[in-house]
């Protein structure tokens, strides 16, 4: 052996020496593996109830939420009172991001229909409701949404109809007494039973509106469904009335009191004529009335003819809006755009104003009943070509909107000037269609009023978060909903409750763990005090005499953790096959993701190398000469 | 047994060079609960490279105070000079600048520590605690070396057993291979034979002093039973104690003129 150690070697710093702090810890572990082991089961004692209590509350919240997710019934939002919502309502709330699916209703009245095999006697009351492609409802419990001519049954009308997929039953709509419509239905599907409690029956969309119609006392033409036709009322925008002698001040002043009209005055024959292309006697006195929103109805015109009964007036109501005809001859097809005229007098006032003799029947401000055909006429201007055609189809209103549909009118004469003359009852028509659904009916050959919207709705919120939103954005909107909110409620209440408990429990646990962790290492360094001390006096960095308890309480920790995470995948496994009633297929009572597992395991070895922190520090501090003193 | 049967006198005839030195060195101790206030006097003390000093006292004398010292585990009150080596390394500097990374480092690489009951760590086998200096200096193991040294001081069958498993003599012989395994200028023994009988503490004693002349390593060994190193050491440090009446006690450490050939 030589000499002295040269001064050039006193600061070695190889790879070595960082590992051996590490390297004394774990073998001190592994030389008192009693110790050890108890140390370890102390912290798998603390952290596998945790671990139980977080899979608990993890597993039962989503399993609880996963059937409210999946269950579109808990989505669902149904209006509670019945009001009109039109196309443009339906297509607003279909793109809204929370909503997942809407389908219009039909009134409830209108909801009722019977349900029966073919040739039996036994027949049953089922619900309708409309359904269209994508409806959760029907997707989410084991059908397919219904094509035409089809029905999806909920399992309960299944069950009272002993009905399954497949079977064609009859459908026997109601109207009057003895009035009854029948249709044959084919069964696509049944739903599972947790999708309606009631007797159900889901059908296409386009039947359900047909039967609402049918109920409604409408024809159905395409079904073969008799009834009546709801015919389009004529509304204005504007009345021209014509007298042969100006009215008082106070009678002008009546035609805008109650009379739905907001506006009016005398005016210049020759704005009237710029107006209406109208050329009328100097004697004529002529006034305008206008409303300054909307339009007024047939009454409003019966109002101010009956303040001006006696005095020979002339009514001229008009509407605001777009024409074009089109021509369509052996020559070709022309069209033009026109601007219209609605002109239907009394024949003796009009002799008097001259004005052009009309060969339909004068527009009667009581009587609503007028043929379509003695109206379908109109006097074209003479300088618009449309060859020798016999009838011109008129469309009205925003046109670069599409109009009204194209109204065929018979040619009943060419007229001067270039103003295409109809009757005011037509004008008033195809002016409600600015408003309302008017659609031109071939079959009848004449004007329907369309539906103008759907009494309500079946509404599905994307989650069940959005529930609670929606239904308060609908309530703003003055639509009282019916959801599930209290289940919905329940769940978020559980899961808050249950995150209570487990951070009180897991507070206590890991309070308690740490402190454990504190006193064993504490109590480690303090036993080893000899030990640590003679190390220091043999010159051990004080980073290696810091890292001996640090590396033992996250070397413990982390086998605690794993020790923890066995026990608990055993107890979840137990859990979960023995308690399986009550849950949906695929769920488990107890379940933790793989996420929280590693992030438990992550805190629970900080949390233990934080605990041995203070044992580090105790462990840099112990004296040297503790070795030399303590025999 | 002897740990070296060959010893070479070549230290004895070099001229001899410090491995530590101490000049008018005091330590004050302040009055404890159960102590009375203490101090140590150290006027002059040496150690040579190669030599075998002995210090010598009854307990409550200073010697563990002065071995604190000597281990540079304690801090001087005061003294003229503290030095380690040829060419000296002065501590008193080290020790103003509160430097306890280089004095770790010192006692890692200049110092073999051998304890009352070896010191031993009860984690680690034989062989580990042998290797540990090395380790501690970031060393390679060498694992033949220990092997050749512990067969020389019959441990070698003891090496993979954990040091709870040995007789006090072999722990205190594995516990001297660790000391010096690591070739350290200063072979510090405190009360090396206080666990084992007297045969075997003055072979114990030999072998220190076989180890000392061999090596050229400077050995301080500390111990309440002069008779163990009279005539074998090169110098020993008494104390003489002053009870003084101002309730100070003061101990004053001072070569003992001892007659070298008197037989043991």
């Amino acid at each position: 052996m030589t000499g002295a150690v040269g001064i050039g070697t006193l600061t070695p710093r190889g790879k070595r020496a960082w590992l051996l702090g590490p390297a004394l810890a774990l073998a001190d572990l592994r030389h008192e593996w009693v110790l050890t082991a108890c140390m370890t089961l102390a912290v798998a004692a603390v952290m596998t109830p945790i671990l139980l209590l977080l899979g608990l509350k993890h597993g039962t919240v989503e399993a609880y939420r996963t059937r409210l997710v999946q269950d579109p019934a808990f989505r669902g939002l149904e209006p509670l009172r019945s009001r009109e919502y039109d196309a443009r309502w339906f297509e607003r709330m279909a793109q809204r991001p929370d909503v997942a699916y809407v389908v219009p209703n039909i009134l409830r009245g209108a909801s009722s229909v019977l349900l029966g095999r073919p040739g039996l006697e036994r027949q049953e009351f089922v619900d309708l409701l409309p359904t269209t492609a994508n409806d959760p409802l029907i997707a989410a419990n084991g059908a397919r949404p219904p094509a035409e001519g089809e029905g999806v049954l909920s399992f309960a009308a299944a069950e009272k109809l002993r009905a399954a997929a497949g079977d064609v039953l009859e459908m026997v709509i109601e109207r009057r007494a003895g009035e009854t419509v029948r249709a044959a239905l084919t069964v696509a599907g049944v739903l599972d039973p947790r999708a309606d409690p009631i007797e159900r029956l889901y059908v296409p969309f386009a039947l359900a509106e047909d039967i609402e119609t049918f109920r409604e006392g409408k024809a159905v033409p395409q079904r073969g469904w008799t009834g009546t036709t709801p015919v389009p009322y004529p509304s204005f925008d504007r009345a021209y009335l014509l007298l042969p002698a100006p009215l008082s001040p106070a009678d002008e002043a009546r035609l805008t009191l109650g009379t739905g009209f907001t506006e009016g005055g005398r005016i210049d024959r020759a704005e009237l004529a710029a107006e209406l292309g109208l050329t009328v006697p100097a004697t004529e006195a002529v006034y305008r009335l206008r409303v300054a929103a909307g339009a007024v109805q047939r009454s409003s015109l019966g109002t101010v003819a009956d303040q001006l009964r006696g005095r020979g007036a002339l009514i001229l109501p008009q509407a605001d809006g777009a024409a074009e005809i089109t021509a369509t001859s052996a020559a070709g097809s022309h069209r033009h755009p026109v601007a219209v005229v609605g002109l239907s007098p009394d024949p003796e006032p009009a002799e008097r104003a001259g004005l052009p003799a009309t060969p339909w029947p004068a527009f009667s401000s009581r009587n609503a009943e007028v043929s379509f055909p003695s109206i379908a006429q109109a006097l074209v201007p003479s300088e618009l070509d449309i060859g020798d055609a016999g009838t011109v189809e008129l469309r009205f209103g925003n046109l670069s909107a599409g109009g009204s549909a194209g109204v065929p009118l018979r040619v009943a004469g060419r007229i001067d000037g270039d103003r295409l003359i109809v009757p005011a009852d037509l004008l008033g028509m195809l002016r409600t269609g600015v408003d309302r659904r008017v659609v031109y009916d071939p079959e009848r050959r004449g004007l329907v009023l369309a539906k103008a919207g759907n009494r309500g709705f079946r509404l599905y919120a994307a989650t069940i978060d959005d529930v609670e939103p929606l239904h308060r954005a609908l309530l703003e909107e003055g639509i009282d909903t019916v959801a599930q909110l209290g289940e919905i409620r329940k769940v978020a209440m559980l899961d808050r409750g249950l995150t209570r408990l487990f951070w009180l429990v897991a507070v206590v646990g890991i309070a308690g763990g740490i402190a454990a962790m504190v006193s064993s290492l504490y109590a480690s360094v303090q036993r080893k005090r000899k030990d640590l001390g003679m190390m220091r006096l043999m010159g051990m960095r004080q980073g290696a005499m810091f890292c001996f308890p640090m590396c033992q309480g996250v070397g413990i920790a982390g086998m605690g953790a794993a020790l923890a995470l066995g026990a608990f995948l055993a107890l979840a496994h137990v859990i979960n096959t023995s308690f399986t009633l009550g849950l949906p297929p695929g769920s488990s009572l107890c379940h933790l993701p793989a996420g929280h597992l590693a992030l438990a395991s992550v805190i629970t070895v900080t949390v233990a190398a934080a605990s041995s922190f203070v044992a580090g520090l105790f462990a840099i501090r112990i004296d040297p000469a503790v070795a030399l003193r303590e025999a | 047994m002897h740990i070296l049967d060959t010893p070479e006198p070549a230290a004895r005839t070099r001229s001899p060079a410090a491995a530590l030195t101490l000049r008018r060195l005091v330590k004050r101790l302040g009055a404890g609960r159960s102590t009375t206030a203490f101090e140590l006097h150290v006027p002059q003390f040496d150690a040579h490279r190669g030599e075998f000093v002995a210090i010598v006292g009854e307990s409550g004398c200073g010697k563990s105070t002065l071995l604190d010292i000597l281990a540079l585990v304690s801090r001087p009150t005061a003294s003229d000079a503290f030095t380690l080596g040829d060419p000296p390394c002065d501590l008193r500097r080290i020790w103003g600048a509160r430097d306890h990374g280089r004095l770790a480092r010192l006692r890692a690489a200049r110092f073999g520590y051998v304890l009352q009951t070896g010191g031993l760590l009860p984690f680690l086998t034989v062989e580990d605690n042998i290797l540990l200096p090395l380790r501690i200096l970031g060393l390679p193991p060498d694992r033949a070396r220990v092997r050749e040294m512990a067969a020389r001081f019959g441990i070698d069958r003891e090496l993979a057993k954990m040091p709870q498993t040995l007789s006090g003599g072999e722990r205190q012989r594995a516990a001297i291979l660790r000391a010096l395994v690591h070739d350290p200028a200063i072979f510090l023994a405190d009360e090396p034979t206080a666990a084992v009988d007297r045969a075997r503490a003055v072979r114990i004693v030999a072998d220190i002093e076989g180890l000392a002349r061999a090596s050229g390593t400077t050995v301080v060994m500390v111990t309440h039973d002069i008779e163990l190193v009279r005539g074998r050491a090169d110098r020993i440090y008494g104390f003489t104690v002053d009870a003084g009446g101002d309730g100070v006690v003061r101990s004053r450490c001072a070569r003992v003129e001892a007659p070298a050939d008197r037989p043991s």
